[in-house]
């Protein structure tokens, strides 16, 4: 009866786990297995221990089979093997066998009875104790497999959701990269920077600052999610001075954990606007600083190594769009020096482009070498999983299936993603095989029927030449589908000797041509001037034909005369 | 019974040591080789002779497509199957034309792959599924110098011509005297004489053929 009671407190006090690290003669199960022993061993030995007949012990306990007492040994056998695994089991069934042993031989009067019934007990124990065995390992496997469900489905979870903050912050550095290099009005080149960083890095604050070289000072131009008082507090910051004339100063990035102990802190509307965490990196151009760019949080927050690379990366292209534009206002400002301003506005914008195909370059890479075959390899793991975990569930197989396709989609996604960002095909097979590739893409995607042909006898130019008339026909084919209402297009390639004509043309509505660049800029069609800029980097000549009403061409030729 | 000697050519390191345990673990299949980019897929080809290559297309120094060109031109008794992430048509078809014996994407089981080696091995050649149906539609699409009186009626041209300028059912019907319904009837007859099953894709057929040119005014 006190055990009873103990072991009852001990199961209320929540000692009761399933595998305690505690050796086996601390837990209590043991004991419990060693009094059930020893009853068994009691009602075997009557006489001999406590000096009871057997037969007048059976009357007592009312039961009239004689050698029950031999059954009895299966509960702590069984027990046994329930609690501590098949060894535990047939270590009690040996010490059973062990105490029955000199009753069989020297005392009992029906000794083949006997020993049947001994040999069926031991038998049956046995089996018992396998049987539990083989449950307890079904249940151990069953519960490895869920757990290692459960790490897949997190890992996969956490993969997801890394991928798709990659794919946000990449589609930003495109999409600001689009906007300011395409932009030549200052101001809405810094409105976008700072709204855009706000977005994609998921911040309260963002602030543009420039610097102005002859004051000396940083400009705060602009900012997002800051009060007026907190703009009027920063006025005549002077470069070197607080943190963001520090990164203007030295030109390096800068992760500020906490403002308020800090001693490079020198305005105070900083802690009163509640601003905690800041990363400042520097706007360059030409290696020259032209301001900076902050993003902040009213809380404590880190920045990783992604999130500053990819400030940084912003921070280029803003930089270059910046002085892009100061020197396209400079020019019309000074209209006697238009001719020089404008050639160097056109060493810009072909700074821009490069850039931006480099990093176009870089990113598509990355994708390809790191994320999409990261995924493959997931794909495989949840294959190597699905066949090696053993027990599953129908609806285990299911969600691992589920999973797969999902990875799949995900992994076609990026991989479409990656070509739209550098077509791989041009690098591996160059420029006709991925027009025919633009051509089948857009038709699939937009509903516009386009075909690509060549004329003439094919031959190659140069990466750089072939990469800038894809981008053109890509151009020039975004026009198609973003404003013609076409539903036809053609890319047809014609090679002559010494000359090569690429023309994109589609019958839809058409629009006014102007030439000057000026009003191309002017009435929004940088696209067009994108065109232009590209087919000079190559020392191509573009024309662009339309008429209202009856489609567009694009034609931009080649002269190869080296050839 | 001698082994298939496989070799591998793959810039991945995971990627590849992945590959060749699965390949490991099969009784009858060995992996003699490994390379890490195209141009050691041509010189380890060369030094081992491996019954059966497994290639990715995009490596460095050498892409998948050159490499399994130079490599079939010296030993046309490899069989070269690509494993790759890309399931570009423009890919494939410069493989095929290069000599690869099958086309696998990066996504496909390890049972699958074995199989596939064990075909090429035994000179058949594999395409994953979706592979395969683009490469029979690629090989049954015109091309511009076959040009072929077209099939079509001359009703059934005109109304052709008129949906290819984007014109409704209902507008071309009122352009040419029918009603709404024939013309449908008629644009059903054009789809199934051409095997498509959209407007954008017979327009892109009749485009193709030349039948159809942007010029054209309704």
């Amino acid at each position: 009866m006190t055990e009873h009671s103990e072991i009852a407190g001990i199961i209320r006090s929540g000692d009761f786990k399933p595998e305690p690290p505690a050796r086996f003669w601390k837990q209590y199960r043991f004991w419990i297995i060693v009094i059930l022993f020893a009853i068994a061993v009691l009602l075997h030995y009557p006489q001999q221990l406590i000096g009871i007949s057997q037969s007048s012990l059976f009357t007592f306990l009312g039961t009239a089979r004689f050698s029950a007492e031999r059954v009895f040994f299966l509960i702590p056998v069984s027990y046994a093997s329930f609690v501590f695994g098949l060894r535990g089991g047939a270590t009690a069934l040996v010490l059973a066998l062990a105490v029955m042993l000199p009753r069989l031989i020297w005392m009992t009067t029906a000794q083949p009875d006997a020993f049947l019934e001994t040999g069926f007990i031991i038998a049956l124990g046995l089996l018992m104790a396998l049987w539990l065995e083989s449950m307890r390992r079904e249940q151990k496997r069953r519960e490895n497999s869920v757990e290692a469900l459960q790490i897949t489905r997190q890992e996969v979870q956490q993969y997801l959701q890394a991928l798709e903050n990659s794919q946000k912050a990449l589609e930003t550095v495109n999409a600001i990269g689009l906007v300011v290099s395409q932009s030549l009005d200052l101001q809405m080149v810094l409105e976008t920077t700072a709204e855009r960083v706000r977005e994609v890095m998921d911040l309260d604050v963002s602030l543009v600052f420039l610097a102005n070289k002859q004051t000396g000072e940083l400009e705060l131009r602009a900012w997002r999610g800051v009060s007026e008082e907190f703009v009027a507090g920063l006025k005549g910051l002077k470069i070197g001075e607080g943190f963001n004339g520090r990164v203007a100063a030295s030109g390096q990035p800068l992760v500020v954990a906490n403002p308020a102990g800090d001693s490079r802190l020198t305005r105070e509307v900083v802690k009163q606007e509640g601003i905690f965490t800041q990363l400042i990196v520097p706007l360059k151009s030409r290696e020259q600083v032209v301001g900076t760019l902050t993003v902040a949080e009213r809380y404590a927050r880190s920045f990783s190594e992604d999130e500053i690379d990819l400030l940084t990366a912003i921070g280029r292209q803003v930089g270059i769009a910046i002085e892009n534009s100061r020197l396209y206002q400079q020019e019309r400002a000074f209209a006697g020096e238009q001719k020089d301003m404008q050639e160097k506005l056109r060493f810009y914008l072909q700074q821009v482009t490069r850039a931006q195909e480099e990093e176009r370059k870089r990113i598509a890479q990355e994708l390809h070498d790191d994320t999409i075959q990261n995924m493959v390899l997931l794909m495989r793991q949840i294959d190597r999983f699905a066949t090696s975990a053993g027990y599953l569930t129908p609806q285990q197989s299911l969600f691992l299936e589920e999973l797969r396709q999902r990875i799949s989609t995900v992994s076609d996604e990026v991989r479409r993603f990656t070509q739209d960002l550098r077509p791989s095909i041009l690098d591996d097979l160059g420029l006709l095989p991925t027009l025919e590739w633009l051509a089948a893409d857009v038709t699939k995607n937009f509903d516009i029927a386009v075909v690509a042909s060549t004329t003439g006898e094919p031959r190659r130019f140069s990466p750089d030449t072939e990469l800038n008339l894809f981008r053109i026909a890509q151009e020039a084919l975004r026009n198609v589908w973003k404003h013609s209402h076409a539903t036809m297009a053609q890319i047809k390639v014609d090679f002559k000797p010494g000359k090569m004509t690429m023309t994109v043309s589609d019958n839809g509505r058409g629009f006014e041509v102007v030439n000057q660049v000026d009003e191309l800029t002017r009435s929004g069609k940088l696209g067009l001037v994108g065109m232009q800029e590209r087919a000079q980097l190559i020392g191509a000549k573009t024309t662009v034909k339309s008429v209202p009403g009856k489609g567009t061409t694009v034609a931009v030729e080649l002269l190869d005369l080296l050839r | 019974m001698s082994k298939i000697r496989v070799m591998l050519a793959e810039d991945h390191t995971i990627m590849r040591e992945g590959t060749r345990e699965f390949i490991q673990r099969e009784p009858d299949m060995e992996v003699v080789a490994e390379a890490a980019d195209g141009e050691a897929a041509v010189n380890l080809a060369a030094q081992f002779k491996p019954d059966v290559i497994v290639m990715d297309i995009r490596m460095p120094k050498l892409n998948g497509i050159e490499a399994t060109t130079q490599i079939k031109q010296r030993f046309p008794r490899v069989a070269i199957l690509i494993l790759t992430a890309y399931d570009t048509d423009q890919y494939i078809f410069a493989l095929l034309e290069a000599g690869a014996a099958g086309y696998l994407l990066k996504g496909v089981r390890a049972q699958e792959l074995i199989d596939a080696i064990r075909a090429v091995y035994a000179g058949e050649s594999v395409l994953h599924p979706v592979i395969a149906s683009r490469v029979i539609r690629r090989a049954m699409s015109p091309t511009p110098e076959t040009k072929p009186a077209p099939p079509l009626s001359d009703r059934e041209m005109e109304i052709l011509r008129l949906a290819a300028r984007g014109i409704s059912n209902k507008d071309i019907a009122e352009k040419i005297f029918l009603s709404p319904r024939t013309v449908q009837v008629h644009l059903g007859n054009v789809f199934s004489k051409l095997g498509v099953a959209s407007r954008t894709e017979a327009v892109l057929f009749g485009l193709k053929r030349g039948w159809l040119h942007l010029e054209d005014l309704p």
